[in-house]
């Protein structure tokens, strides 16, 4: 019975095709995409999609795409303010290693129902998607609304990958008991500072509140940390100090990464996108 | 042998039989010469070429929204073969174009999408509702990625791929630019603009009414009363529906605009018996029909003091702004004082009940009726829109005297207090967002 299972086998007489489907020429590129090649793709394996993509997005919101002009202004951006900042702090190989994969713009806002929108999505550490591109003004750029609409998701993001990759402490998780859950939305801003915690998204839970301490210390200056702790009052500044203390100390140790150095590049780098050439593909 | 084991033993005599048989079939002759994957690109690229071809570059009857609600709008597009195209509508008018880019690509079919911003193309699909047409964060829900159903040197036929909406992409001719076919689009729907008709078919007369490029008629069949929707088009000489309106048997798709000494009607091309006549019903009965929106900058002075009071004793203590109020009918089919009060990112909506009646052509008697809906009552007793409705009619009633820029196609109606001037409003058809900021 078996020989004759065999049997069945034995017949075939298809060849593989030796062609492959998969096309071996250059796709036509136009000088932006050469410039991303030869700034995100090459030095760091980062596909800096510009273009939407519906297998990119989420199909529950409509979306329009980003501007091509807009586009290259935001491409520049993120080198010189993000990437550049940790490259000069920590070297190529540390951005090449953890870096999410693929950075996707899109144009709108992703407006939901109850009518508020969405900053920006990371996708387990591999994409992150910055909305409202349409916005940006290359010929005059707002450092506020740039930290607001990417800078801030784009250390948020990063600092999930970080923590994601190597796991901080389980006592932060102990500091802060009053987490809310999807209601942060009901906290503002500065409820949340007197209920500890940095910001109200903040609030939603430990491992959101562990990347809001870092995104928004490295996209302000001392100034606004410390009036953020001043809002936050004598108890709130303690649970907020208390927390940072463990981002602080976690970043340092697990990573290597001076936080206070970090920022001051960041700052640095800020102060300086007013003379950064936003539109010559160089 | 048990029963088990003859089922058994069957049952592998069968498979055995089953596998001799499949084993030694020759070998199946491929159905295409090609891989799917080679086929695909020679299609993506031989739809470039057709796409790149024409001179003057091609017209769509663009459909946004999936119910085509909003009805069709002329796009110009012209693709070059370095992957820019450059774009026009009759929305913007025929001498503004924008250029962006587009691709052409495999998704479960060929896809041609419009993949960087165009304003003049995603003024459709803007979730920012650049129209007003819609609602904010979804905007007119118009496609900007399309299957390419089938392609011709002279026609596409698209389909949306979130809409599903059809689309018909022509060549224009070497002798007809884009700018001088949108040109006529735009002269056509300045003229062709109306809200109500009466369709005559077999000795029936059905009332019609227009909302943006939809008909919506209704009548009687089978002894129930319905409203079928008519979405179309606009061309030089009339409308095209998206798909054949059949009403009382007789079919038609396309009708010629005419005007014969007043009376303006629309002519079936297909020369079937049918007429579609254009009614320019009085000012306050139009006023009726509609959602007529607020603006604080359309108010009188007086007027304006009630909402200043609103604002500063009702809004601001409960630390909410008012999103939007028009006069017209609330989901609940009630006629009145509609309103939306956004709190952070909610929206709370209600009524205050009117009764109108209609007075003359061009005068209307509002009355408040003392209830609401919705969250009415609430915001009535708790956030002074007492004060905000007065100056729309208290118990008493007060009588208006109506006027508008186009009794044909009223984009806004003033309505004035026939017993003090200072008390007046300018309403608007287009929906009005954050009104007192307008």
């Amino acid at each position: 019975m078996f020989s004759l299972a065999l049997l069945t086998f034995s017949c075939s007489e298809d060849a593989l095709d030796t062609k492959s489907i998969f096309g071996t020429e250059s796709p036509d590129r136009n000088e932006f995409d050469t410039w991303i090649l030869k700034n995100y793709v090459n030095p760091y394996n980062i596909d800096f999609k510009y273009r939407y993509d519906d297998k990119e997005t989420d199909n529950v919101y409509n979306l329009a795409p980003a501007d091509y002009n807009k586009s290259i202004a935001l491409a520049k951006l993120v080198k010189f303010l993000w990437i550049d900042s940790y490259e000069e702090l920590l070297g190529k190989d540390f951005i090449r290693t953890y870096c999410p994969k693929a950075i996707q713009l899109i144009g709108s806002v992703a407006y939901n129902t109850q009518g508020s929108v969405v900053l920006g999505t990371a996708e387990g550490g591999l994409k992150i998607t910055l909305y409202n591109v349409n916005t940006l003004d290359p010929d005059n750029v707002d450092l506020e609304s740039l930290n607001y609409w990417y800078f801030k998701t784009m250390h948020h993001e990063f600092a999930h990958i970080l923590h994601q990759t190597k796991n901080y402490t389980t006592d932060f998780n102990l500091i802060s008991t009053n987490y809310q859950s999807s209601s942060w939305v009901n906290v503002s801003d500065d409820e949340a500072l007197k209920m500890g915690f940095i910001s109200n998204y903040a609030s939603s839970e430990s491992q959101e509140d562990f990347v809001e301490l870092i995104s928004i210390y490295v996209t302000h200056d001392e100034a606004f940390w410390q009036s953020q702790l001043t809002k936050a009052g004598t108890e709130g500044s303690a649970l907020i100090l208390q927390k940072f203390a463990i981002v602080k100390d976690y970043l340092l140790t697990s990573w290597g990464i001076d936080i206070n150095l970090l920022r001051d590049i960041v700052q640095r780098r800020s102060g300086e996108i007013k003379d950064l050439d936003l539109t010559t593909l160089n | 042998m048990n029963w088990d084991m003859k089922n058994i033993f069957k049952l592998l005599c069968l498979m055995i039989s089953v596998l001799l048989y499949t084993g030694c079939t020759s070998e199946e002759e491929d159905i295409f010469s090609e891989s799917s994957a080679k086929r695909i690109e020679a299609t993506l690229q031989a739809d470039k070429e057709l796409l790149c071809a024409p001179k003057n570059g091609w017209i769509m009857e663009y459909y946004p929204a999936a119910t085509q609600q909003y009805g069709g709008y002329n796009i110009w597009v012209s693709f070059a073969a370095d992957g820019k195209v450059t774009v026009a509508n009759e929305v913007y008018g025929a001498d503004e174009t924008a250029t962006s880019l587009y691709s052409l690509k495999q998704s479960a079919g060929p896809v041609l999408t419009f993949d960087t911003y165009n304003e003049l193309m995603h003024f459709f699909s803007d979730p920012a509702n650049p129209a007003g047409v819609g609602t904010p964060g979804k905007g007119m829900e118009g496609d900007f990625e399309f299957t390419i159903l089938s392609a011709e040197t002279t026609k596409f036929v698209l389909k949306g791929k979130k809409t599903g909406s059809y689309i018909v992409m022509t060549a224009l001719p070497d002798n007809v630019t884009g700018e001088a076919f949108l040109a006529d689009i735009v002269d056509a729907a300045g003229v062709m603009n109306f809200v109500s008709y009466l369709y005559e078919v077999n000795g029936k007369s059905i009332p019609v009414s227009g909302s943006y490029r939809n008909l919506t008629f209704t009548y009687e069949k089978d002894g129930e009363q319905v409203s079928v929707d008519a979405p179309y088009i606009v061309t030089a000489t009339g409308y095209k529906f998206y798909e054949p309106l059949t009403i009382e048997g007789v079919t038609i798709d396309e009708l010629t605009y005419q005007k014969v000494g007043e009376e303006e009607s629309f002519i079936p091309i297909n020369g079937v018996a049918a007429k579609l006549k254009v009614v320019i019903p009085p000012i306050n009965q139009q006023f009726l029909s509609g959602k007529w929106y607020f603006a604080y900058s359309g108010l009188g002075a007086l007027t304006k003091a009630y909402w200043d009071y609103t604002k500063a004793n009702g809004l601001d203590a409960i630390e909410e702004e008012l999103y939007y109020a028009y006069l017209g009918t609330y989901t609940n089919g009630q006629y009145g004082f509609c309103f939306g009060s956004a709190a952070g990112s909610s929206v709370y909506t209600g009524l205050l009940v009117y009764q109108a009646a209609l007075i003359g052509e061009n005068q209307v008697k509002l009355t408040f009726a003392l209830s609401g809906a919705g969250d009415g009552v609430w915001y009535y007793s708790n956030a002074a829109f007492s004060y905000l409705i007065n100056p729309v009619g208290t118990s008493t009633g007060k009588t208006f005297t109506l006027t508008t820029d186009d009794i044909k196609n009223p984009s806004w109606i003033k309505l004035t207090d026939n017993s003090n001037a200072n008390n007046s409003m300018v309403l608007y058809n287009s929906p009005v967002y954050w009104p007192y900021d307008k």
